[in-house]
This record gives C-alpha cells, structure tokens and sequence, in this order.
C-alpha cells in the first residue's frame, strides 16, 4: 500500500522540526477520494472499458518510475498481469473517415485476417510465455515471502529462549 | 553566540532567473539571509547549461541581484565518460570507489573554485553546497567539511547509493533538506547524526495581484487548462504527461488543453499541437498569472525534493495532480489535502474527471493547497528554520 504510515485523516497535527504542521481538512479527504477513483478504475477494468485504449506510448515512458524501492516492486508485481495478458481476440473495426469508411472497414479486415493467420501461432506462444514468467515471478515472490516469515518466527521463538 | 554569519553559497550554476530548483533555492536563500544581515557570497562557475557544462559566462566576479558573485572556470566535465560510468550506475552494476570518482569528477569539476575555497576558508563562517550530485559539491566540501552545509535536493536515484556520497552526508557539518520525504529518505540511506539534519525549504510568496484574465486576454486563451510548469525534459516525466494527455483527449470529450511552461526543448507532433500550448520561459508576474489563470496544476515527475512549482500553484489556490511514485510530492498532497495522485493512466484519466466533474471540492482542494504554502511556506518561517538549523549545528559541531 503505498499511503502506508501516512493517515493525515487521523492526524490533525505533525510535528515539524518542533514546530506545529497543521493539516488543511475542511471538506475534502484525499485519502478516501483516491479510495474512489481506484475502485472506478476496477470497475471500469472489469466493464472491458480500458480494452480500447492503445497504451503503448505512455508503457514505454511509464518504466522511468521502476525503481527497486519495495512499493514499487509491490505494486508492479500485482499488475504484471495486465502487461502480460495481451489480448489477441478480435476487436472492432472500423474507419473514421466517412466517404471512405466502407472499403477501408474492408481493407482493414482482409489486413488483419493475413496479420491473425500468419502470426497468431508466434503471438499466442509469446502470450503463453508471458503468463508462464508472471507466474514464475509471482510465485518467487510469494515464495520468499513464505520462507522470510518463517525464519522471522523462528527468530522470535529462539529469542524468547 | 555570534548573531550574523558570512556565508560562502556554492552551487554550479548561478544567474538571475536560473532555472533549477537548487539553484532557486540557493539564490533566494543568500538574497534573503542579506536582508537579514548575514553576509551572503556566491562560488560558482562559468557554466549556464547542466547538459555541455560550456564555460560560457566569463570567470572573475559580478554583482547579481546585489549578491557578490565570483565565477571559475569549469576544468573537467567528460560526457562520454559521464555516461559511460552513468550507465552502469543506473543498471546496478557495482563501481570501484576510484571509479565513482572519476565519474562525479566528470559530471562537472571545477579546480579553481575548489583553490579558492582552500585558500579562503578561514574567511568564511560557513559554506553552503547544494545540490549534492556534482564534482564541485563532492570535492568542495571535503576542504572544510565540519563548516559545510549540505543541501542535497535528494531523489531515490541510483546515484544516491554510490559509496562516495556516504562521506559526503556523514562528514558535512549539517545538512538541510527540503521536505520531510527528503529527509526521511536520507536517514534511511545514510549515516547522518540527527543533530546535524534539518528541514528548511524554500518560501513560497505571491509576487503581487494576480489577474488571471489579463493573461488569458494576453495569451488568447479561451479554455480552460491543466498547466505543467518547470525543465521540460525525460527526467521530469514531461514526455509521459502529453502522452497521458493524448489518451485523455481520444477517450474523453472534454475541452481541456494543456498548457507547458518553463525552459527546455519539447516535440509536440501535429496532433498534441492541437491541444497543447508551450509558452516556454515566462517572466515570474506572467509565470504567476498563469497559475492562477489554471484549472489544475500537474506535477508528474518522480524526482522531485522540494517541488517549488507545486507550492508555487497551491499559493495560487491551484489544486494539484502529483505522480504518486515521488514520496515528495504525494506526501505534500496528503499532508495539505491539496491534490490527487496517479500511478498510471487509468488513475490519470479518473482523477481528471474526479477534478472537472466535482468544482466545488476541487476548488476546495486548491483552497486546502494555499493555506497549506501560507503556513509553512512564508519567507519569515523559513529563514527562521534556516537560522535555527545553523544556530544548532554551529553549537554541535564547531565554534564560529
């Protein structure tokens, strides 16, 4: 979670190198806004809505803010499986060009019908790979988790001895 | 206690209207600790540009602002060597401590000035270094590291975990960030004695009457718009904001256009000029009348420690959009309950709509963002931090 540690809906002061840091609350809690706007995003991911949109350019951009911080890790961990779910199914198409709209909707069928025959066996084996790696990877993290808990209690048990 | 300190500002670029943060900071901070009646001088260096580091103005000293302001020349700076060492830091891969060096004395070095503060030293009470990630900062404070203050302007960049800057921030006799995020992640990569660390930043007041409607009526512009303001380059996540516009535009109807502002090249195709708008450099009553003349205000770069236009927007009574990847700035919307933060597009888009389709708690957010600057970010309260943090670190560390 990456609001972790910080609840400022709880707090009505911080302290700030000995002074008093008073935080503006009237009416508005961020917090709970950002709670709504995940949930639309959810909601409009389960909806299909998101299906779409062509993210290409701002993924490529969007790997600037990697770091190996462990919210960082955390959060690209859940969502690998938004990268790695491609999907390769059909999709509407259509022209937005009016007088040529007919044959080109056409063309772009008979492209996309060579595009699906010729590639679909290379594209379907790198989907098939993605899972696989997003799995590996969340299960090595889900694995390490496991056995850094376990030596954590048994830390605290030789502790107590 | 000795009331009025002569003060040595050491930055690598210094000019009026400099447009870096640190170098911001740093200006405001002597000009106005000279008000104050300490005595303010500036070591800097002959450059203007971070990128080619050309000694472009002339070495010897000049008057800036009312500021003495001595200039040396730059003696090394190799950019393939640079990007060379760069590379390898920024994938992880380990470097001899020799190597770093030869890396930061590459970034920017600067022989004379680091002479001068050798020779000078006695004359000074204090050296004041920011920000932390150039030749002249390393070498310079390690000539008289128990009278230095470092302003490292930190980010959580790989460059951060070199072993080099584990002496810097361990041997300076204070350092002083500029927001608690900062600080905390410091602490959390380096050994610095609580006593010697402080938090300072930088204040944020209005320049005067805002007339947001003279500058629509100067600029012509009739729609509303989300305003980007500072260096407009890869590191600032420039690049990802039009992007993430360009999406905004082909999937929701709205007539929303942005608005860039600040210094640095930025390629707009045919179909981004359609709505986006680049000013470039403005002057600071224009700069502030476009604050004012916003509806939103977007902050999308991770590497931030401070983030002066993001104050600078909330004075305006701007509510704000940060990228929720820079602890700085999603901490500073928390704290002031003063704007949104997104960790992709989809939370892009949403908290747009959250801003456009609710006026109300959005002008409330941007009211919650100017009392949040008026309190904590006014001229008066931060030079009194300022005086306190050296006040405290003189006492713990050295007589003046």
């Amino acid at each position: 979670m990456l609001n972790q540690g910080l609840t400022p809906r709880h707090l009505e002061k911080i302290d700030m190198k000995n002074e008093v840091f008073e935080i503006n609350t009237s009416g508005v809690d961020v917090e709970t806004i950002m709670e709504r706007v995940c949930e639309r995003v959810e909601e409009k991911r389960r909806t299909g809505i998101y299906e779409r949109y062509n993210l290409s350019g701002a993924l490529a951009l969007e790997m600037n803010n990697l770091r190996s911080d462990d919210a960082y890790l955390n959060y690209y961990l859940k969502t690998i499986w938004r990268a790695a779910d491609v999907d390769l199914g059909d999709f509407e198409i259509y022209s937005k060009t009016f007088l040529i709209g007919r044959p080109a909707v056409w063309l772009k069928k008979v492209i996309w019908k060579l595009l699906k025959f010729y590639t679909f066996r290379l594209f379907s084996q790198q989907k098939d790979y993605n899972a696989r790696m997003a799995s590996i990877v969340q299960g090595l993290d889900a694995k390490y988790e496991r056995r850094l808990a376990a030596l954590e209690e048994k830390i605290g048990h030789l502790r107590q001895d | 206690m000795k009331q009025h300190w002569k003060i040595a500002y050491v930055c690598p670029r210094y000019a009026a209207g400099a447009a870096g943060g640190a170098e911001n900071l740093i200006q405001s901070w002597a000009e106005r600790m000279r008000d104050r009646g300490h005595r303010s001088e500036v070591l800097t260096t002959c450059a203007r540009d971070h990128t080619t580091w050309k000694n472009e103005l002339p070495p010897g000293e000049v008057t800036v602002n009312g500021i003495k302001v001595r200039r040396f020349e730059i003696t090394s700076h190799d950019r393939e060597k640079q990007d060379f060492f760069g590379e390898k830091i920024i994938h992880g891969q380990p470097l001899t401590r020799a190597q770093e060096e030869e890396w930061i004395d590459a970034v920017a070095r600067s022989e004379s000035l680091c002479d001068f503060i050798d020779q000078h030293r006695d004359e000074f009470d204090l050296f004041i270094f920011a920000p932390y990630l150039f030749g002249i900062t390393y070498r310079g404070m390690k000539i008289a590291p128990e009278r230095s203050i470092l302003v490292p302007c930190l980010h959580d960049e790989p460059y951060a975990y070199l072993k080099i800057f584990q002496d810097l921030f361990s041997q300076a006799g204070g350092v002083f960030f500029n927001s608690a995020s900062e600080q905390a992640l410091a602490h959390r990569i380096f050994a610095i004695d609580r006593e010697r660390s402080c938090r300072v930043g930088m204040g944020i007041e209005l320049p005067g009457q805002l007339r947001p409607e003279s500058f629509r009526e100067k600029f012509a512009i009739d729609s509303p718009y989300l305003l980007y303001a500072g260096r407009r380059e890869g590191g600032k996540n420039t690049g990802l904001l039009i992007e993430y516009f360009r999406l905004f535009k082909q999937h929701q109807g709205t007539d929303l256009k942005l608005l860039l502002m600040g210094t640095g090249d930025v390629s707009l195709d045919q179909e981004a000029r359609r709505w986006t708008r680049d000013l470039g450099y403005l002057p600071v009553e224009e700069k502030w009348n476009c604050y004012a003349a916003s509806e939103i205000f977007c902050q999308p770069s991770t590497n931030e420690s401070f983030s002066i236009v993001l104050l600078e927007s909330w004075r305006a009574g701007k509510p704000a959009l940060v990228n929720a990847f820079c602890p700085v700035t999603r901490d500073h919307c928390l704290r002031s309950q003063g704007g949104l933060y997104f960790r992709d597009y989809y939370e892009f888009e949403e908290c747009l709509l959250y801003f456009l389709d609710h006026p109300d708690r959005t002008n409330l957010m941007g009211e919650n963002g100017r009392r949040y600057v008026e309190k904590n970010f006014t001229w008066e309260e931060v030079l009194d931090r300022l005086e306190e943090g050296i006040n405290k670190m003189t006492k713990s560390n050295f007589e003046l």
